[in-house]
């Protein structure tokens, strides 16, 4: 006799896929609206274009570094402040968790560039699948997305043929905080714009306190973030040398060395550098659950709120 | 990847850099906040300014997606500083960046 696999209940299958992602470290999950994403991404990077029978796109968010971490040098927060991996191992886990216990088709959603374009074009859009999903809004920051209990987070995606009730994007945008208008209000910049190395960051609020513009030169920026893009430029201008000192300055001088340290150990010290926008955000800095303290001192109020 | 074998000429990267440059993710600009608020019309409206892909670069452009793609790629080497990365050396434990100082040291 032919055996066939019970249809899940949408809404069970939704809450035991977050539940899967909250144990496994996730703090925001949220199932993105597909067809609003298909509408907005562009042609060859939407997601079925990557998975011709996809159904639902799950965005998970993880949080950033711990709190110590905004109080150390620039130089050790690019080899450590990135926390994207926990966001694609959740990711990865949780394609193969829906496999196994719900035998439908599920992809980790690769956060990678598109290697035919170049250096600065993703697959995919996760910034995009997570503000649809409701876990995320755009700030001045670039568009890095912010939550408002949460900060600054990683995102991972997760693709599934499984329906999936998709989630509202945010309400309310937390970017500008109140201490960010005021300063706006006073100078015309607000801190992310004020403290950014490579002044790539520009943008107006208007009266309400709400973005009007943001206006972000993402070259500049990844002269700070983009290490990865040096690598060629280093190697071209040892072959170029005409005489070995030029060669070896090329390929041994200075801080160029230490890219072949951070090539050889896989470092993450190669992208996404540059923490000195959310450095000096209060949002990503302060939100209520934005590290690991605030959490705790969140949960051990909320228990001692129940006793 | 070869610059004849696309069609690329040098009067081409004279003509289009800038404006591939531009057109791509290299510069973003949005106005208000309408992927959040769902507003399909005003997304529209943003896409050049948002950023667009090589495709629609090169619709735009009347240049084929190769002769894009290789121009806009050569393009983001060459204008890449790779000096501004060592002033993260001097930042962070309490020290944030001032442009008012940029060389003063």
């Amino acid at each position: 006799m032919k055996q066939t696999v019970a249809e899940p209940d949408r809404s069970q299958t939704k809450e035991s896929l977050f539940a899967y992602a909250r144990k496994k470290g996730a703090l925001a999950v949220g199932v993105a609206d597909l067809a609003e994403i298909e509408r907005i991404a562009p042609a060859g990077h939407r997601p079925s274009d990557l998975m011709p029978k996809v159904k639902s796109v799950i965005s998970i968010g993880v949080g950033g570094q711990t709190q110590g971490a905004w109080g150390v040098t620039a130089k050790a927060l690019t080899f450590f402040g990135s926390t994207e991996s926990l966001a694609y191992k959740i990711a990865y886990g949780m394609a193969y968790y829906i496999e196994n216990k719900f035998e439908v088709r599920s992809i980790y959603c690769p956060p990678d560039l598109d290697p035919e374009l170049g250096a600065r074009y993703p697959l995919q859009s996760l910034k995009l699948h997570a503000e649809i999903a409701g876990i995320g809004a755009r700030s001045l920051a670039g568009d890095i997305l912010l939550h408002p209990d949460y900060g600054y987070m990683y995102f991972g995606s997760v693709f599934t043929e499984l329906e999936l009730e998709p989630d509202k994007p945010m309400a309310e945008n937390p970017c500008p905080a109140p201490s960010c208008v005021s300063m706006y209000e006073s100078t015309g910049r607000t801190p992310c714009m004020k403290f950014c190395p490579a002044q790539c960051l520009d943008g107006e609020i208007d009266e309400d306190g709400n973005q009007t513009a943001m206006d972000y030169d993402m070259a500049k920026c990844a002269e700070m973030t983009q290490q990865y893009e040096v690598v060629p430029q280093i190697i071209a201008a040892a072959i170029a040398a005409d005489n070995p000192k030029d060669r070896d300055d090329a390929l041994f001088g200075g801080s160029n060395k230490a890219l072949w340290y951070k090539m050889s150990v896989g470092s993450g010290g190669l992208l996404a550098q540059c923490f000195e926008c959310m450095r000096v955000c209060p949002v990503a800095t302060r939100s209520e659950l934005a590290d690991p303290i605030r959490r705790a001192k969140a949960r051990r109020e909320s228990s001692a709120g129940e006793t | 990847m070869s610059k004849k074998r696309f069609g690329v000429t040098d009067e081409m990267m004279e003509e289009f850099s800038d404006e591939i440059f531009s057109l791509g993710l290299n510069y973003q600009s949005r106005r208000g906040d309408s992927v959040r608020k769902q507003d399909h019309d005003e997304i529209e409206k943003q896409r050049e300014g948002t950023g667009l892909t090589d495709d629609e670069i090169a619709l735009k452009l009347e240049l084929t997606m190769e002769q894009v793609r290789y121009i806009r790629i050569v393009l983001e080497h060459k204008r890449f500083d790779n000096t501004n990365y060592a002033k993260l050396y001097k930042l962070g434990s309490g020290k944030r960046y001032r442009v008012e100082r940029e060389g003063a040291d």
